[in-house]
């Protein structure tokens, strides 16, 4: 005879315990954190300019002078997210206070902070900079768009060629550092994966939420929608972009946004069809509650689960778009971006490996991390989809 | 009773499956079989035709049997436009045979002449059709390749051509000067899509046949290539394109119309379409010509990534290879690629010079740039020197104008302008820029930063790097370049609609460069070759009067003197001129440097294959 036992684990908790259960997605958290603090930070781990320095009895930290707005923003965001974790606040309250908190930064920086817009990277190689009683220098001492004109032509150096400088991953056609530009390209590949995501998400959540609870009429009229998008390849809509507005982050970002959100819509529409009989929807009806309340305070929270699959391969997935529009020589021009890296390890006629083993090899652990993100999330969540491949220990 | 398939029916139905495959393979064979009788007819058909000619023209006395047989010995009499071609045929290991196989990097819309506007296409084209006279390559003087001599009159209005009478189109009709007044009339008819040929036809006035084998060209005013206009005019078969003046729209839209007298021809000349992919060209085996060409086919394959067409160059599927510099030494150094390949470098004599183009109209407002001054700090700023050192690898020398720095219309006491950073600065803070609100960017009196986009082509490596090292030369005095990255076509409708801040494109020249179509205020019209709204009376009156001067002595320092305008003006900042690194297979033999460049693919062909070496047969 045995005894049912109540569990008091809420959902949430319950899914997340199963979900961290092997030794897959442990590794691909702790890759991903490895390329948010890369991200975050990018700015004081790969520098041309000191961090501090003292020059005439003066101390100054050139770094904070030369940040960009991205910069600021970013750091600001990594300080709200802190200081969220630390708050014991529910999920959809810190989730607010973080999208209010970014745009207020957002603002405030656009409105307060002047960055100087043309930066000469030549100048903290001359004496202004270096002859100075102490500095202290960032582990790998150039920016990624540093193309040491002041030692002519540096052009795709073997990592550890060149004598009079340290170049661990050698450098790239234009004669910039590999590593420095490896370590801010995490920081596109990691915004445009969650961005884009992120507006597929609000969409597919709004619009597949209206379609499950509504069904009939708004439900057929929604998937023939979903359908119409389903059928846009993003892959070319992008290139065509490209050709005719030039080349953008912030478009990308919203292209693949708006043509990947027809996956979410699906998963939403069909968990709002399960709950809308359930006793707790109908009674939150019957109590005259508005719509929002119903869809997105009652059912979403019960339906949000299947999303996290999704939403885990859908990040993978948008940084493989930018990756393939880089590789294609469609990507930023001088940004530093993984794909274009390794477009130009097949470029000239010799082969470069280190062009192509680095930011090869980080493209594929970054979509691989969020490939097991994802199947731990499945198997947590659903176990019937569950293939047990070997993710859940 | 349910119906199940037992092994009877098994049988049954593998028999009918292979009953119905070989039905098929029975109708793909006879569908061969009459596609090779069609093959055949059609070569019987133009043999039988030629028989005929041939017969009626020995009774008709018209071709008489030399007796003598001591002239057998002496050489043929050639025409000089033939002599090279000639002397190549008399070399010990001359053989003919093989195919020409060449690569191009972009796929072809339209093969048809005139309605075509890319080099690939003329390329194709020069195979295909001929014109009445052709340049020496050793002397650059004109011979006549279709015309015997001609005359040009005393003011020089009129040249009259007298034409060989045995030249033949390759369906086998005689070219007469029917011909040749027809290909102006045809040009020069508005519903027909040839805007650039139009512009400099429209010098001349009227084209007559004289008789069957003469034609006078009178010109409306003197112009300076009058002869080269009239005689490089390539010469279309009235039979074959007269049709379409009656349904132009259908030339206009046409994919391969392509018919002529030249050494080759299309296999069809009307089905060539731009699905194909590669181009073709076989033997013209009625070539009137005084030497047969070696070649039996001229192929282009249609290859648009760089390194896939070095890796079907090593793989010998094409003949030549033109390399970037930076992997020329490396190319170079490389056994496999030196063992099968005889490599050149060198400047051509018309090589094409690229430059950045400053706007100076927007929007009906002049630009920043429609200051001369600011032109000249852009000249100073950009350090050419150091692009050819880093970028190009000392293979290119700078540009100082449009004009060669070999041909006489330049004049050497022009040196190209220095890297000077003072000097910029000092020019721009003359015209008023200053960094106000220490961002490190100029702004000028208004407030205004002094950023601009360049617009370049997207896919050429070479100058997407040029591009990021001036980016880092500008800033040095504060100017903020924007790279601008666009597709062929689009950076094509951007240039016709005089869109941009400044562009970086090249221009090719020939033997002596007629600079009206990108500098004379005239052209700055829609769809004119001016796209920077360029205008200074002063160049406009010096273009005229040069292009209208016939005599070469007074002409050339009227085109020194426009140069030097240009020199102070910088409408262009001109970048350089860039040698060719090409590897051609060792297959390839007789190739020689002449003042033209190499000799491949100049025409009469001056190629061969050695029998021993030939790859391709039929």
């Amino acid at each position: 005879m045995t005894k049912h036992e109540v569990s008091r684990e809420s959902f949430s908790r319950r899914i997340w315990r199963k979900t961290w259960q092997g030794w897959g997605v442990k590794l691909g958290f702790a890759w991903i954190a490895v390329l948010g603090f890369a991200g975050v930070f990018a700015p004081f781990l790969a520098n041309s300019m000191p961090l501090l320095m003292r020059k005439d009895g003066v101390i100054s930290a050139p770094v904070l002078d030369y940040l960009t707005k991205e910069d600021v923003l970013v750091l600001a965001m990594f300080a709200l997210l802190v200081i969220l974790a630390g708050v014991s606040w529910s999920a959809g309250k810190r989730l607010l206070v973080f999208i209010a908190g970014t745009l207020l930064a957002t603002l405030l920086i656009n409105a307060l902070l002047t960055p100087p817009s043309v930066v000469i990277y030549d100048q903290f190689r001359s004496a202004a900079y270096t002859q100075v009683e102490w500095r202290v220098m960032p582990p790998i001492e150039y920016t990624p768009q540093d193309y040491l004109r002041d030692f002519g032509d540096t052009g795709l150096e073997e990592p550890l060629e060149a004598t009079e400088r340290t170049h661990w991953m050698g450098t790239e056609e234009n004669g910039a550092d590999v590593l420095s530009r490896m370590i801010h390209a995490s920081r596109i590949a990691l915004s445009i994966g969650l961005i884009a995501t992120g507006i597929s998400l609000v969409i597919g959540v709004i619009l597949g939420g209206l379609m499950g609870y509504f069904s009939g009429v708004i439900d057929m009229l929604g998937m023939r929608l979903v359908e119409i998008f389903e059928s846009i390849p993003t892959l070319f809509l992008l290139l065509t972009f490209v050709a005719f507005f030039g080349r953008s982050l912030y478009m990308m970002m919203i292209i693949i946004g708006v043509t990947s959100w027809s996956g979410y819509a699906r998963y939403i529409r069909a968990e709002f069809l399960k709950l809308r009989k359930q006793d707790y929807v109908q009674a939150a009806v019957a109590g005259g509650l508005p719509l929002s309340s119903i869809l997105f305070r009652h059912m979403l929270p019960n339906g949000v689960a299947p999303l996290l699959v999704g939403v885990s391969f859908g990040v993978a997935s948008a940084i493989l778009a930018e990756a393939t529009l880089s590789f294609l020589g469609l990507g930023l021009v001088d940004a530093p971006s993984w794909g274009q890296m390794l477009n130009q390890a097949v470029k000239s006629s010799l082969f470069n490996w280190w062009m192509a083993v680095f930011p090869g090899g980080a493209i594929f652990l970054t979509v691989f991390a969020y490939n097991l993100i994802g199947e731990a999330f499945r198997d947590a969540i659903d176990p019937q989809l569950s293939r047990n491949a070997g993710v859940n220990g | 009773m349910q119906k199940r398939l037992t092994a009877k029916d098994w049988i049954l139905y593998a028999l009918i499956a292979v009953l119905i495959t070989l039905l098929l393979l029975v109708m793909y064979q006879i569908d061969r079989q009459w596609l090779r009788l069609t093959e055949m007819q059609t070569a019987l058909q133009a043999q039988a035709k030629d028989m005929r000619d041939l017969r009626s023209a020995v009774s008709s006395g018209t071709l008489a049997r030399s007796d003598n047989a001591a002239t057998a010995t002496t050489t043929p009499a050639v025409a000089a436009a033939f002599n090279r071609a000639h002397a190549m045929t008399q070399q010990a290991g001359y053989a003919q045979g093989d195919w020409s196989v060449n690569a191009f990097g972009n796929n072809l819309k339209t093969l048809t002449p005139l309605v075509s506007t890319d080099a690939y296409a003329s390329d194709v084209q020069s195979y295909v059709q001929e014109s009445l006279i052709t340049r020496n390559p050793d002397t650059l003087e004109w011979e006549g390749l279709i015309a015997k001599s001609w005359q040009v009159s005393a003011d020089g209005l009129t040249i009259t051509f007298q034409m060989r009478d045995d030249v033949t189109f390759s369906d086998g009709k005689p070219l007469t000067a029917d011909d040749v007044a027809f290909t102006f009339n045809f040009i020069m008819t508005e519903a027909i899509q040839a805007p650039r040929e139009r512009a400099y036809l429209e010098k001349i006035a009227s084209v007559k046949a004289n008789g069957k084998y003469e034609v006078v060209f009178t010109y409306k005013e003197p112009y300076f290539e009058a002869l080269s206009l009239a005689g490089g005019m390539t010469i279309f078969p009235k039979h074959f394109y007269e049709p379409y003046l009656k349904t132009p729209q259908a030339f206009n839209e046409s994919k391969g119309l392509l018919l002529g007298s030249g050494p080759y021809q299309m296999p069809d000349p009307k089905g060539w379409t731009p699905d194909k992919g590669n181009v073709e060209l076989v033997r013209n085996e009625r070539y009137w010509g005084d030497v047969q060409p070696s070649y039996n086919r001229i192929l282009w394959k249609i290859i648009q990534n760089d390194s896939a067409r070095l890796t079907t160059y090593r793989n010998g599927e094409i003949d030549a290879y033109g390399a970037r510099p930076n992997e020329y030494a490396d190319l170079k150094q490389d056994p496999q690629m030196m063992g099968k390949s005889q490599n050149f470098e060198y400047m051509p004599p018309v090589a094409g010079y690229s430059y950045i183009g400053w706007n100076q109209e927007r929007g009906g407002k002049p630009t920043r740039f429609a200051d001369k001054r600011v032109r000249q700090a852009m000249s100073h700023l950009t350090d050419v020197q150091r692009v050819i050192k880093d970028v190009f690898l000392d293979y290119a020398e700078p540009a100082v104008s449009p004009f060669s720095n070999t041909s006489k219309q330049h004049d050497p006491a022009l040196q190209p302008y220095a890297f000077n950073l003072e000097k910029a600065q000092a020019l721009l803070k003359e015209v008023g820029y200053e960094d106000r609100n220490k961002d490190g960017v100029l702004e000028d009196a208004a407030g205004q930063p002094f950023e601009f986009k360049l617009t370049y082509f997207d896919a050429n490596e070479d100058t997407k790097r040029m591009v990021l090292l001036l980016k880092d030369l500008y800033a040095k005095a504060g100017v903020k370049m924007i790279p601008f990255p666009q597709e062929w076509p689009v950076m094509l409708e951007s240039l016709n609609k005089k869109d941009f801040d400044a562009i970086t494109l090249g221009w090719t020249s020939g033997i002596e460069t007629d600079i009206y179509q990108m500098f004379h205020s005239s052209q700055a019209k829609t769809d004119g070759d001016n796209t920077i709204s360029y205008k200074n009376p002063a160049l406009d009156s010096l273009i005229d009067k040069a292009r209208a001067t016939v005599d070469e002595a007074t002409r050339m320092p009227l085109w020194q003197q426009a140069e030097h305008i240009m020199y102070d003006d910088q409408p262009y900042t001109f970048l350089m001129r860039r040698k060719t690194l090409a590897f051609i297979d060792k297959r390839i033999h007789n190739l020689q440097m002449t003042k033209l460049g190499l000799n491949r693919g100049l025409l009469p062909l001056e190629n061969y294959v050695p029998s021993a070496q030939q790859k391709y047969q039929q």
